[in-house]
């Protein structure tokens, strides 16, 4: 069995942004990309991920469209914003400033 | 334009929320159904990856409940849900919905009720232009006999002195009191008015509801006199007739030209009506001398001007009449202070702290109905216990059982707040119904935009001390015990509702305490003997010429008396006059003269000390009104022109004339020793009348009575007795003297009742509207109690089955469910009388000097209140016990 971790508080947004900075996806895209990236350690718990997508969306950092799949369902696809891909960029920074300061923290004598 | 767009799809979620509820559902369940094609292509079965799939999702309806608690548009969402809820909930028990509303509305509609009089007497507008720069001055003289209350008018002097010296003064007028008779198609009418002078029309904007105001030409000397009638004399004695504009009428022995009816709000709570000579000034005329007859004080009005201070304008006015006595210099010691009072103040001054009082007392009882309410809202929450909890457990966060809950809360407050305003309408309409005759204002009182804006506050306070005991009873730690449906969260909002039961009790306790007071205090005026009998008396006072020959007098009072005699139902008649008083001189510098000599004493006494004139009566007055004879003899009709002059004093007189010593036989004059009136032999000594029952130290004033067939006198009062059961027929009276004399006025008639009434009004209404007060909180905090009990034996149902199948008496069990109320009651019983004792204070203004402490009033309101909650439990109590506890078992 893989080793799975438990998501930071926060880092959530961050996953999401950046698993559709290639395309649009729908919901459970976005959970199966997160775990795909990651290798199977971080475990997206399925459904907090759709309160985070509601939010992101009211943010205006992502769009939702109703759309059709290869299988003619309907679905909802969730695309990347221009707010959105600003956002992904500063919360890049914040977040490589944090792991670098825990990091450090954790390699001093 | 991001904002724009984000609120744009706000908005369009809020409008299709169903449809949104909807996609997430489809969203959702699509997710799901991906998971589980995902987890079968990874080699599951179906049955496994379903199950899988949903462990790994995690609780759909849960996610839900997030998803919706971060949309934006939730708040309105939730609110319209939860109103929706709300009804549904109190749909579901109509019965907790109704007497919620119903205690609210009574709670709110009295507090709106009470807060519509004080806020006509002390918040809304005067109805002058700039009123709050109003005052009225006047001068306080220094006299030892009354302290600092002396006060009097200015005279026209001094009036027009300020006027011209006091820069603060920005505008000054005068208004003096006057009375005449007017003649009338329906007979002679003795009507109170005042002549005002041309500044004050425009102070108090005296303004015309038909006809024309009075003008600067009505002013000159020379201009034939004008008259305004006041709205409602023109109704009553007019008949409201638009055709007495331009008439003329006569009053005393000058004419006038009616120029208009003053508009009614003229009338309401106006400085005409309501200072000394309330609500009824009848006429207004133009006062065409008003600052030139000298030696004629008028009340003085002026308009402060703007930015100075009443304290700056008192300063004034001194310095000029310090000026003015040391130029006059004959009498420099009674120059007086100037006196200046906001007009607010003159108007509504004496009733302002009672009517504090009644609003405080009226808040406790709203105060009482919440924490009432509050608790039937916690019976009710542990009822929904269950349904709370699985709710919690289903994902709604504690913050959205709270906003629900509150929301069930302001629905019942709501629904009190609209009841208490339609109590408030019909309370106000009762109110003014109420023979309040003299009290200023009093027409006043309505609810306003003012009163619905305090109802609107007191319903979100309502609502807000309502939500509170719920949210508490909320926490989490409560709500998962309350599924385990353990004895500890049992307990702790046992302790919330002992709590609740206690301040009750305590609020109670304070209001009972200081009904307790007042009525004891009206109950002792109401038995006290004021000298007079108190009932079947009818007073008629007349306006009889003073000045008419002794003859005309006898023959006058003869004919009153045979009229009067012959009405079915009168036993006696009495008539009285007094014989004009020692004119006061003008100058008030002046020592004034000695009222009275006894004989054989070389100095005679002062008027402080002996009467400056007589009541002058007929022999059967004593009899007619109640009065007794302490000792001695009544007058007889021997006592008359010819015979020895007698007289009767009553017993605080004697004592103030003679002290120890016996009065009877004495001989006593009016005037110094050497005048050349007649002694009179003092024959007998009459019961001390009480003014004022309320105040039965507050001396009336020394009285001496004679005979009027002695002492012949112009008749102006009128005494009937009638028999027990006679409804005393005003009309007879009427017309019975106008059959005397056709000419005769008639100024007032009045039964003993309205008079004492009239006196008593304000205690009356006082103790009346506290005692209704203090009835409903300990009504409510029986019903606390009450149902607090029935929740204890609800919750222990199963317990109380069990001890009494193994064999407990009934009496312990009772006993066990009625000590669990006590002790709350208990509490609240030492926490209110503390309370009452401590707040008792703000009573003294109600209590005509009792004692605000009283030992045997707070000892019997514990005992009531302490009889009452233990009734109050019993009920409940011996009901449980009296179950069958096999069928209790069973359930």
């Amino acid at each position: 069995m893989t080793p799975r971790a438990e998501l930071l508080q926060g880092s959530l947004d961050l996953l999401i942004l950046k698993s559709l900075t290639l395309a649009p996806l729908h919901g459970w895209g976005i959970s199966k990309r997160i775990r795909q990236l990651s290798s199977e350690v971080l475990q997206v718990n399925q459904g907090s991920l759709y309160p985070a997508l509601y939010r992101l969306e009211d943010r205006g950092w992502i769009s939702a469209e109703w759309g059709t799949s290869p299988e003619g369902r309907k679905i909802k696809l969730y695309t990347l914003s221009d707010d959105g891909r600003k956002q992904l960029a500063d919360e890049r920074t914040q977040w490589s400033l944090f792991t670098n300061a825990v990091e450090h923290v954790l390699a001093a004598e | 334009m991001n904002f724009l767009s984000r609120w744009t799809r706000r908005i369009n979620a809020l409008l299709r929320s169903d449809d949104i509820e909807r996609r997430m559902d489809d969203e959702m369940r699509l997710h799901l159904e991906m998971e589980v094609q995902d987890l079968q292509m990874q080699g599951l079965s179906a049955e496994q990856s379903r199950k899988r799939a949903a462990v790994l999702f995690g609780g759909v309806e849960r996610f839900k409940e997030v998803a919706r608690e971060t949309r934006p548009t939730r708040l309105v969402e939730n609110f319209s849900r939860d109103v929706q809820h709300a009804f549904r909930q109190l749909r579901r028990s109509r019965g907790f919905a109704i007497s919620a509303a119903a205690l609210l509305a009574v709670g709110i509609g009295g507090t709106a009720t009470v807060f519509s009089v004080l806020n006509a007497i002390h918040f809304r507008p005067l109805p002058y232009p700039n009123a709050d720069r109003l005052t009225t001055i006047q001068v306080r003289i220094s006299d030892p006999r009354c302290g600092d209350r002396c006060l009097r008018d200015p005279d026209a002097d001094e009036a027009e002195s300020f006027r011209v010296s006091a820069s603060s003064i920005e505008k000054l007028g005068t208004i003096r009191v006057t009375q005449g008779t007017l003649l009338l198609p329906s007979g002679a009418r003795i009507m109170k008015g005042a002549a005002v002078s041309e500044s004050l029309t425009e102070l108090l904007a005296l303004r015309v509801a038909l006809g024309r105001p009075l003008n600067s030409a009505d002013f000159r000397a020379d201009a034939p006199g004008a008259l305004l009638l006041s709205y409602s004399a023109w109704l009553s004695d007019f008949g409201g007739d638009s055709a007495v504009v331009g008439r003329g009428v006569t009053l005393g022995d000058a004419t006038y030209v009616i120029t208009g009816v003053l508009n009614r709000a003229a009338e309401l709570g106006s400085p005409l009506y309501s200072y000394n000579a309330p609500n009824n000034a009848q006429y207004v005329i133009a006062d065409r001398g008003a600052l030139t007859a000298a030696s004629s004080t008028s009340r003085v009005i002026a308009r402060i001007r703007n930015g100075w201070t009443v304290t700056q304008l008192t300063a004034q006015l001194d310095a000029q009449l310090k000026l003015r006595m040391v130029r006059s210099a004959n009498q420099p010691q009674t120059a007086g202070i100037a006196s200046v009072q906001s007009m607010r103040t003159v108007l509504a001054d004496g009733y302002r702290s009672s009517y504090w009082t009644l609003f405080a007392a009226v808040a406790i009882v709203l105060l009482i109905t919440c924490l009432n309410v509050t608790g039937l809202f916690l019976a009710r929450l542990s009822d929904r216990a269950n349904e709370l909890a699985t709710r919690t457990a289903l994902g709604a966060s504690r913050s959205r059982l709270a906003q629900q809950i509150g929301t069930e809360t302001f629905v019942i407050s709501f629904a009190g707040g609209v009841g208490g305003v339609l109590l408030a309408f019909w309370g106000t309409l009762a109110l003014r119904a109420l023979p309040a005759g003299q009290l200023p204002f009093w027409s006043d009182v309505s609810v306003d935009t003012r009163t619905m804006l305090l109802v609107a506050v007191l319903t979100a306070v309502a609502g807000l001390i309502l939500s509170l005991a719920p949210l508490a009873a909320l926490s989490p730690h409560r709500l998962l015990v309350s599924l385990r449906e353990t004895v500890g969260a049992g307990r702790s909002r046992a302790t919330l509702r002992s709590t609740l039961v206690a301040l009750q009790v305590a609020l109670s306790v304070v209001l009972l305490g200081f009904a307790g007071l007042l009525t004891k205090v009206l109950v002792s005026a109401e038995f006290r003997d004021t000298g007079i009998a108190k009932h079947s008396m009818l007073y008629v006072l007349l306006d009889t010429p003073p000045f008419i020959s002794d003859a005309q007098a006898l023959a006058l009072e003869q004919r009153i008396s045979d009229e009067v005699r012959h009405i079915p139902g009168v036993v006696s008649v009495s008539v009285g006059g007094s014989a004009p008083r020692a004119r006061v001189p003008r100058d008030r510098n002046a020592p004034r003269p000695p009222a009275m000599s006894i004989e054989g004493r070389p100095d005679a006494l002062p008027a402080t000390v002996a009467p400056t004139s007589a009541d002058d009566v007929s022999p059967a007055h004593f009899e007619t009104v109640g009065t007794r004879i302490v000792r001695g003899r009544s007058f007889t009709a021997n006592d008359r022109q010819g015979n020895l002059p007698v007289a009767i004093i009553d017993e605080p007189t004697a004592r103030l004339m003679f002290g120890a010593e016996n009065a009877l036989g004495k001989r006593v004059k009016f005037g110094a020793p050497s005048t050349d009136n007649p002694w009179m032999t003092i024959v007998g000594i009459s019961a001390g009348l009480v003014n004022n029952a309320l105040q039965p130290n507050a001396s009336s004033g020394p009285h001496i009575y004679r005979s009027i067939l002695q002492f012949p006198a112009a008749p102006s009062t009128v005494m009937i007795r009638f028999s027990n059961n006679t409804y005393s027929q005003k009309q007879a009276v009427r017309a019975a003297i106008k059959a005397a004399d056709p000419l005769l006025p008639i100024a007032k008639m009045l039964t003993v009742e309205e008079s004492v009434g009239l006196r008593l009004f304000k205690a009356r209404f006082n103790t009346v509207v506290l005692n209704a007060f203090a009835l409903f909180a300990v009504l409510l905090s029986c019903l606390g109690v009450y149902a607090a009990v029935t929740i204890a034996a609800t919750s222990r149902q199963r317990e109380i089955a069990i001890r009494v199948a193994l064999g407990a008496l009934r009496r312990e069990i009772i006993v066990m469910l009625v000590r669990s109320a006590t002790r709350p009651v208990a509490w609240g019983l030492c926490v209110g009388l503390i309370a009452a004792a401590c707040g008792s204070r703000a009573l003294t203004g109600l209590l005509y000097g009792a004692s605000p402490t009283n030992p045997v009033i707070y000892s019997a309101v514990a005992a009531a209140m302490l009889l009452t909650s233990t009734v109050a439990a019993l009920v409940p109590a011996r009901r449980a016990v009296n179950a069958d506890p096999a069928k209790m078992l069973r359930m």
